[in-house]
């Protein structure tokens, strides 16, 4: 039984690992993303790399143009890194009561968990 | 020396892709065709074929992603690929509705969508959609085709809207008749019958097509999107 429970727990700590792992890559891409988009910018508009601050919404530094540009540039980077097609903005996200791109650190949260689901899906 | 500017053409195999890959082969651009089948005889230095079924989005995503890796960048985009077909609408096959759709403007769809992703990396691209005077002439026994590309205009000038932020222009060419693979099956005296609507009354060329083409895509042609030019002087 004490057997049964620590392999139980070494499987949920693993699974628990990987979906860490895949949200520290989706966040170095993310920071991809802003770098790319930050080359086009001008430089008042440039977005820091900061998990917590503000990014769309009220008090947020991105525009909707900017919001389309950024989220179509880190979809393809998770196409490319992942192999799997993720649309993170479908009407799921656009019908969550607390918006996935309130901050990078909630947008790296919701396209980890979209990621971690067309992985088991694919 | 600048780097060679990179197009991709869809439907390459035969016809209008075919003679405008030639076309931009011999300008110097790198050229990446797609097509259910490879160009025979085969396309010269500096092209790559992809065989693939335009609305097909696996397929579709897998030739942007090879792009990306290869080349990092997308100068131009010709949505050449097209099916067309006569018929009434009494005697028209759903199959037939539903071949024409994907292929004419969910091809489209698919492929300026993937093409923007890239070309708004760089904040500028060229966007040319083919479309055909069967739409302004309401033409019988088109019905479909022509409602078909009647949605390709559409998509053209919305998407004018918006990529012109990105610096993406996306303009679209109607050519009259021109002697290929796509008007073979047309009978003779319906295609006389369309020429004398033109104000020009002659079949097109590929250079008509390819003259038009080559403003669209000008880098001086920044400033003009969401424009359709026909051929023959039908409007």
């Amino acid at each position: 039984m004490m057997a049964g429970a620590g392999t139980l727990g070494l499987a949920a700590r693993g699974k628990e690992s990987v979906v860490l792992e895949v949200r520290e890559r989706i966040v170095e891409l993310i920071w991809e993303a802003v770098d790319a988009l930050n080359e086009i910018q001008s430089p008042e508009a440039r977005l820091e790399k900061d998990l917590e601050a503000k990014l769309f919404g009220k008090g947020g530094r991105i525009d909707s143009l900017g919001l389309v540009q950024l989220i179509s540039e880190i979809e393809t980077k998770l196409e490319d890194h992942f192999g799997v097609v993720v649309a993170l903005a479908d009407e799921r996200a656009m019908s969550q009561t607390r918006s996935p791109f309130r901050t990078f650190a909630t947008l790296a949260d919701y396209a980890s968990s979209l990621v971690m689901e067309a992985k088991k899906g694919g | 020396m600048a780097e060679a500017r990179v197009a991709l053409i869809t439907g390459t195999s035969r016809g209008i892709g075919r003679g405008l890959a030639e076309y931009f082969l011999a300008e110097g651009m790198t050229v990446i065709g797609c097509g259910r089948r490879a160009p025979d005889p085969p396309l010269g230095e500096g092209y790559t074929h992809h065989c693939l079924d335009v609305a097909d989005e696996a397929a579709v995503k897998g030739l942007f992603r090879a792009l990306r890796q290869q080349h990092g960048r997308l100068d131009v985009l010709i949505n050449n690929a097209g099916v067309a077909g006569m018929n009434h609408l009494l005697l028209t096959p759903i199959p037939q509705v539903e071949r024409m759709l994907a292929t004419n403007v969910t091809g489209t769809f698919l492929f300026c969508r993937e093409a923007a992703k890239l070309m708004q990396r760089a904040g500028r691209g060229r966007i040319v959609n083919l479309t055909t005077v069967a739409t302004p002439l309401r033409l019988a026994g088109e019905a479909i085709y022509a409602s078909s590309k009647a949605a390709v205009e559409s998509l053209t000038r919305i998407l004018a809207h918006e990529l012109g932020p990105f610096g993406i222009t996306v303009n679209a060419i109607g050519p009259t008749p021109i002697p290929t693979a796509l008007t073979a099956g047309v009978p003779e005296e319906k295609l006389q019958e369309l020429t004398k609507r033109q104000a020009i009354r002659r079949t097109a060329t590929l250079d008509d097509v390819a003259n038009v083409v080559k403003f669209f895509i000008s880098p001086a042609s920044d400033f003009i999107t969401g424009q359709v030019i026909y051929l023959g002087g039908i409007s």
